[in-house]
This record gives C-alpha cells, sequence and structure tokens, in this order.
C-alpha cells in the first residue's frame, strides 16, 4: 500500500516560521521570551460578560497583510492567514517559495481547534433569529479546512490532514507529518498548527474556572490559571536524504514522536500525567534516547494548577534531572494558543537548542515549592548542554504528545 | 512489513441506535455525538476478550462536521449572556467523543480526531493503517461519526430547493483494525487504500453526487442524498457480509472533490 521507505538518515526541519502576540517571526517571538514581554490586550465587556475580563494575547493585525495580499480569496478566515504567514516564513528559511511546490508530494497536517468550526456569530445570530442572511459565511465555512485550503492555494498533490486533537493538535501534526514522509506517503511534509482567537473558547475555558483574570503564570506557586492566544507555527520536514540531495542543510530534526491517552477525564489530565509519562517515553525510544539525553524541555505549562503539577510529577517521574534538563513554560509570553501551541512550541525548542539559551518561564517568579521537577523561572535563562530537546502537549479529552527535536546549531 | 486486519465493524444510523446499559452511566450526560461514537466503539470492541492490553490500543475518528450543533448550543448561551456551561463546552470540543471513548473502555494508546469534509472514513483508515504501520499502535479504532445541525440541514434544503430532499441521517461506523505479520487468509485485510483530491465549490459538497463502485458494479445509495456517511456505512456493510467464497472487496467512488478506491482482501 505504501512504498515502506523509512528514512535512513531522519526526518529533516528544512524550514519554520511561527506567529502569535510574542512576534511576527520565529525570532522576534523567541526574543520577546528572552525580554519577558507580555503583548496582551485585557478583553472585557463586550468579549467576556457577567463584568469579567482577562488578558488576551493576539497577534497584530498589520502582521496578517502579507497573506491577505497574496491571496485576497481568504482574507476574512484569520486561522487560514496566521497559517499563511508561518508558511511562507518557514518555506523563505527552506530555500523553497510557494510555486516550487506546485504539483508535488506535499502533504499537509495542520492542528487547530478554532479553525475547522462554524464561528460567525453575526450570522449565527440573525439565522436564529428566523432571517435569511447572506450565505457568504456558510460558503466560507464550507472552503475552511485548513489542510484543503492550503493544498489548493499550493497546487499541491499529497495526503492532507486537519488534526483536532484541542491543545495537542499541534503537537500530533508534526508527529504526523513524520510517520508519512517515513512511510513514503509524500516528499515534503508542511506541519504544525494554527489557531485564532475565540470568543466561545474563551467563555468555555472560563466556565471551567481556567481562565486567569491576571497575565497568567506557568508553574508559579500564585497561578490562576491560562490567558488565550492565537497564533501559528509550522515546520517544513523532508527526509534528510532528500534535502541534502537539493543541496540544503536542515536546522535540525524530528527524531521522536509519541502520543498516548490518560483515559481517565474528559477535561483534567490524570493527576500523575499517566498519558504524558507514555508518550514521552515512546518519543524517547522511538529517538533511542534517554532522559539523560534531553538537554531542555519546553513544557506545555499552561498555568492552571491541574495541568502544571501534572506535568512536573510526570517529569520527575520520568527520570529527569532538574539541572542536567531544564524545563520551561513558553505560555507566559504567547498565551494558549490552543491547536497552535504544539507548533509554536515545537519552533521554539529548535530555536533554544540551536541558539544554546533557555530563557525563563515568562510569569512565573515564584516556582510553586511542592512541584517535584523546578522550572526555570522568569530572568534565568540557562545554557542548552546538548542538542536534543523535548516538546510536549497535553489536551482535552485525556490526549498526550511529545516531540524529540534535535537542532543542528545553525 | 505490516499486514492491516479488519477485526471487526460495526455502523449504525443515530435513530435505530440503543444504548447498551453497561454504558448508561457512561453517557448519562453525553451529546448525540459523544453517544453514537461510544455506542460504534463499544459495539465494535465486543470481539475483543477484555480490557487487558489496552495500552497500545487507540483511535482515529474522523468527521466532516463534528461537534456543530453542540459548538451552537455553547454560541446560544453566549449570545443570551448566560453563563456557559462547562459541560456543554467540554461536548463541543471535537475530540471529547475520543475522550470519552478512551475512558470509557481505557484505551490508552495515541486518539486522533480528523476532520475533513470530503471521504472523511477513508481518510480515518488511512490515518489508522499509518499508526499502525508505524508501529505507534498494534490495534485501532477507526471511527466516523455525523450528527450535523439544524443550521446546516436548513441550508442543504435552501440550497437543494428544486429537489426532494431529506435531512442526513445521523450515524457513526467503526472498524477495529489491528497490524499483523501476515494475513491469515481469512480475515479482510486493507491492501490498498488510496485519495485524490480535487478543490470543490462549497454547494457541490452538498448538491454533487457520488458515483461508488462495489467491485466494479455500480452501487446507487438510495436516498442518502449524499449523506457523508454513506461511503462508510456501504463499505462496512460490505465488509461485514463477505463471505468467505470471495477473496477480496473493492469499492471506489468518485466525486466533484475527487476520488478514493478500497482494496480488502483475504
Amino acid at each position: 500500500m505504501y512504498s515502506g521507505l523509512s528514512s535512513e538518515q531522519g526526518i529533516a526541519i528544512s524550514g519554520y516560521g511561527c506567529i502569535c502576540a510574542a512576534g511576527a517571526t520565529a525570532p522576534e517571538a523567541y526574543q520577546a521570551v528572552g525580554l519577558g514581554l507580555v503583548n496582551t490586550q485585557v478583553l472585557g465587556e463586550g468579549y467576556f460578560t457577567g463584568g469579567f475580563s482577562a488578558p488576551c494575547f493576539i497577534a497584530d493585525d498589520s502582521w496578517l497583510e502579507p497573506a491577505r495580499q497574496l491571496f485576497p480569496d481568504v482574507s476574512g478566515n484569520r486561522t487560514l492567514l496566521l497559517a499563511l504567514i508561518a508558511l511562507s516564513e518557514a518555506l523563505e528559511r527552506a530555500n523553497l517559495a510557494f510555486e516550487d511546490l506546485q504539483g508535488r508530494r506535499v502533504g499537509l497536517v495542520l492542528g487547530t481547534t478554532v479553525g475547522c468550526t462554524f464561528h460567525n456569530e453575526e450570522y449565527y445570530r440573525l439565522w436564529r433569529q428566523g432571517n435569511k442572511p447572506d450565505q457568504t459565511p456558510v460558503d466560507s465555512y464550507l472552503r475552511s479546512n485548513l489542510a484543503a485550503r492550503l493544498q489548493t492555494l499550493l497546487g499541491v498533490k499529497g495526503p492532507r490532514a486537519v488534526i483536532t486533537n484541542a491543545c495537542a493538535s499541534g503537537t500530533d501534526a508534526i508527529g504526523m507529518a513524520k510517520a508519512w514522509l517515513n512511510s513514503g506517503m509524500c516528499d515534503i511534509a508542511v506541519c504544525g498548527g494554527a489557531d485564532e482567537l475565540s470568543r466561545i473558547a474563551s467563555h468555555g475555558f472560563r466556565s471551567l474556572m481556567l481562565v486567569s483574570p491576571e497575565n497568567c503564570r506557568p508553574f508559579d506557586q500564585n497561578r490562576q490559571g491560562l490567558n488565550l492566544g492565537e497564533g501559528s507555527g509550522i515546520f517544513i520536514l523532508e527526509r534528510n536524504e532528500d534535502l541534502l540531495r537539493r543541496g540544503q542543510k536542515g536546522y535540525g530534526w524530528v527524531r521522536g514522536y509519541g502520543a498516548a491517552g490518560d483515559a481517565y477525564h474528559p477535561t483534567a489530565p490524570h493527576p500523575d500525567g499517566r498519558g504524558l509519562q507514555q508518550a514521552v517515553r515512546i518519543a524517547l525510544a522511538e529517538s533511542r534516547q534517554q532522559p539523560g539525553d534531553i538537554a531542555m524541555i519546553n513544557a506545555h505549562g499552561t498555568g492552571t494548577p491541574a495541568n502544571d503539577r501534572a506535568e512536573t510529577g510526570a517529569v520527575s517521574s520520568l527520570g529527569f534531572n532538574a539541572s542536567n534538563t531544564p524545563m520551561v513554560s513558553t505560555k507566559g509570553a504567547t498565551g494558549h494558543t490552543l491547536g497552535a501551541a504544539g507548533g509554536v512550541e515545537a519552533v521554539f525548542t529548535l530555536l533554544a537548542l540551536n541558539t544554546g539559551v533557555l530563557h525563563g518561564t515568562v510569569g512565573c517568579h515564584e516556582p510553586d515549592p511542592e512541584f517535584q521537577y523546578k522550572v526555570v523561572a522568569q530572568g534565568k535563562s540557562v545554557r542548552v548542554c546538548g542538542t536534543i530537546g523535548l516538546s510536549q502537549s497535553l489536551a482535552f479529552g485525556g490526549g498526550n504528545s511529545a516531540l524529540i527535536i534535535e537542532g543542528a546549531g545553525k | 512489513m505490516t499486514e492491516i486486519r479488519l477485526l471487526s465493524s460495526f455502523s449504525g444510523y443515530l435513530d435505530e441506535m440503543e444504548t447498551p446499559q453497561e454504558l448508561f452511566r457512561s453517557l448519562r450526560r453525553a451529546d448525540d455525538f459523544i453517544r453514537a461514537a461510544v455506542i460504534a466503539a463499544g459495539r465494535t470492541l465486543e470481539v475483543t476478550d477484555s480490557e487487558q492490553g489496552r495500552e497500545d490500543l487507540g483511535l482515529v475518528l474522523a468527521t466532516a462536521y463534528g461537534t456543530m450543533q453542540t459548538n451552537f448550543g455553547v454560541l446560544d448561551q453566549i449570545i443570551e449572556g448566560e453563563q456557559t456551561s462547562p459541560t456543554l463546552f467540554s461536548h463541543s470540543v471535537f475530540n471529547a467523543a475520543a475522550g470519552y471513548i478512551a475512558s470509557t473502555f481505557n484505551l490508552r494508546g495515541s486518539a486522533f480526531t480528523l476532520t475533513d469534509f470530503t471521504f472523511p472514513f477513508m481518510r480515518g483508515l488511512q490515518e489508522g493503517v499509518v499508526a499502525l504501520q508505524s508501529g505507534l499502535l498494534s490495534r485501532c479504532l477507526v471511527l466516523h461519526v455525523e450528527t450535523f445541525s439544524d443550521l446546516l440541514h436548513e441550508h442543504r434544503r435552501d440550497w437543494m430547493q428544486n429537489r426532494t430532499v431529506e435531512d442526513w441521517r445521523s450515524g457513526s461506523m467503526c472498524w477495529l483494525l489491528e497490524g499483523v505479520s501476515e494475513r491469515d487468509g481469512k480475515s479482510l485485510h486493507i491492501s490498498n487504500l488510496e485519495i485524490e483530491d480535487n478543490d470543490y465549490s462549497p454547494r457541490e459538497l452538498w448538491t454533487g453526487g457520488e458515483e461508488l463502485r462495489i467491485d466494479g458494479r455500480g452501487w446507487s445509495p438510495a436516498s442518502s442524498g449524499n449523506n457523508p456517511l454513506t461511503l462508510g456505512m456501504l463499505l462496512s456493510e460490505a465488509a461485514g457480509r463477505k463471505n468467505s467464497q470471495q477473496d477480496h472487496l473493492q469499492v471506489d467512488v468518485t466525486a466533484p472533490w475527487g476520488k478514493a478506491g478500497i482494496r480488502l482482501e483475504r
């Protein structure tokens, strides 16, 4: 059925791109993490209700303009615009133009949450009142599937998938792309995640008492929950030998991927991070690494009490040592970008490995003393002693996934 | 090379599904989408002996429209200025059903929810095969679940104004696949699966017709009206009734949005 082709040299990261409230490009955003910049807008009445307000991480609208100009047909789809901006940056780094992909076997696998829903509030409000509003939003919804739309815009052939695994979607998308390349289903893979800020998600997380009314503080003893955000993080992946054949060197490699379920609760993680531990074990085994080989961890680190406790407990139980393997969360500078988070954080993991600097957790001033694993607090950047890192995600529904990424020092 | 064996399958429409007594408790607050998914998974898993050894049993749940009606339920509360129900919201998340299946049946493997308007079941099977061949899982449930929404039904009726149209029926199907080293000569195994996508116009999704062929013979899906569940339902039924004399099953579909084909062999 499939060629059974397995890359001898691994799956290379030939390009990467990122956009979020912290910056319009990956280096800008990572620099903002290092500087501890927090670019939030406090949204209150009109967005939330009942007098509640909370900071949200919103990408500057002007940063989306290049995508609007290049693809005017999709200018109303913010999730797709975010993805296109990150994709443009990633392709540029891969020395590929949009036109270079036309007709080629390019796999497209993207994670999202909001991007797959019909969420045009104005239309829905009119419709439920019994009106017959202009049907353009329905047409747009039926053309909104991220992977299908990109497939058409890029004119590529190959497998496609939109993964809607909630907050782990972006990580799972990268793992799936790796499997596609290894099985010979495609020659290039565009993977990661994209999500726009959504009122439905904001209200929903608030109903679960998970939204912090202040800037979020992942792993801090005074953490009150998460802040929602938006963005996109994209990798271009190729089999290493194919990349070398076209005269390019990669920025790193995706060495391992693992995913496992908690089978525990619809929204809360297993208290011991049972599924996360298994996902990391699978990823480590695939990459033939031990916890001692891992130079840094980019945690999911949402800032909710349950997530941060489960995650630190799981990492400790797996045998990682905080002095050898420093761990951070970057959500204090980006917010929780939901389906994009895994993509954004994979990009940050690669940048930490390649720059050799791991920036402390923005918003974490007093790490919770009850945690079994001490994270790097804000303002305490550390040197990364090694080339291999771990990026991990936890999701509603008990999903957990982990990526082992090796940096090329580039 | 890993062979992909079909261990068991189930398909059904929601209005004909009864909730098994053992699932009453776990489904007491579930919406239709979750109910259709969990019942299908449970019926398919009936062939497995116990809940032991489910660490590497995972699932792929595919859908075109996902939890659309529940999502609108959350939006209704926001528009009305009511407090959002945490249960309603958590059920509106697309992978809520996968989470329910995992916790109800203690599945500890990876769970993917895939969303695509075209060929969702075929895409689910494709990713199930990849998960088994890559070694991520040893067994995998592949589901397709649809429950649609009032808004969708109304617009579809509007767009089909000159034709007789019935609302699409909600339903689900599920296959249990297993990765094995060689074929047993008895079970059906997925030997080929291909999907080729075309660009489509939004209205073609609801008005354009699918042409289905089973083992080369045309098959007209009576009154299915392009229901995205049709292909998987047909495939599940054909796989379920295939008698031991026939050594293969080939199903092909051609539509304005592309074509897909699957071949199962003993």
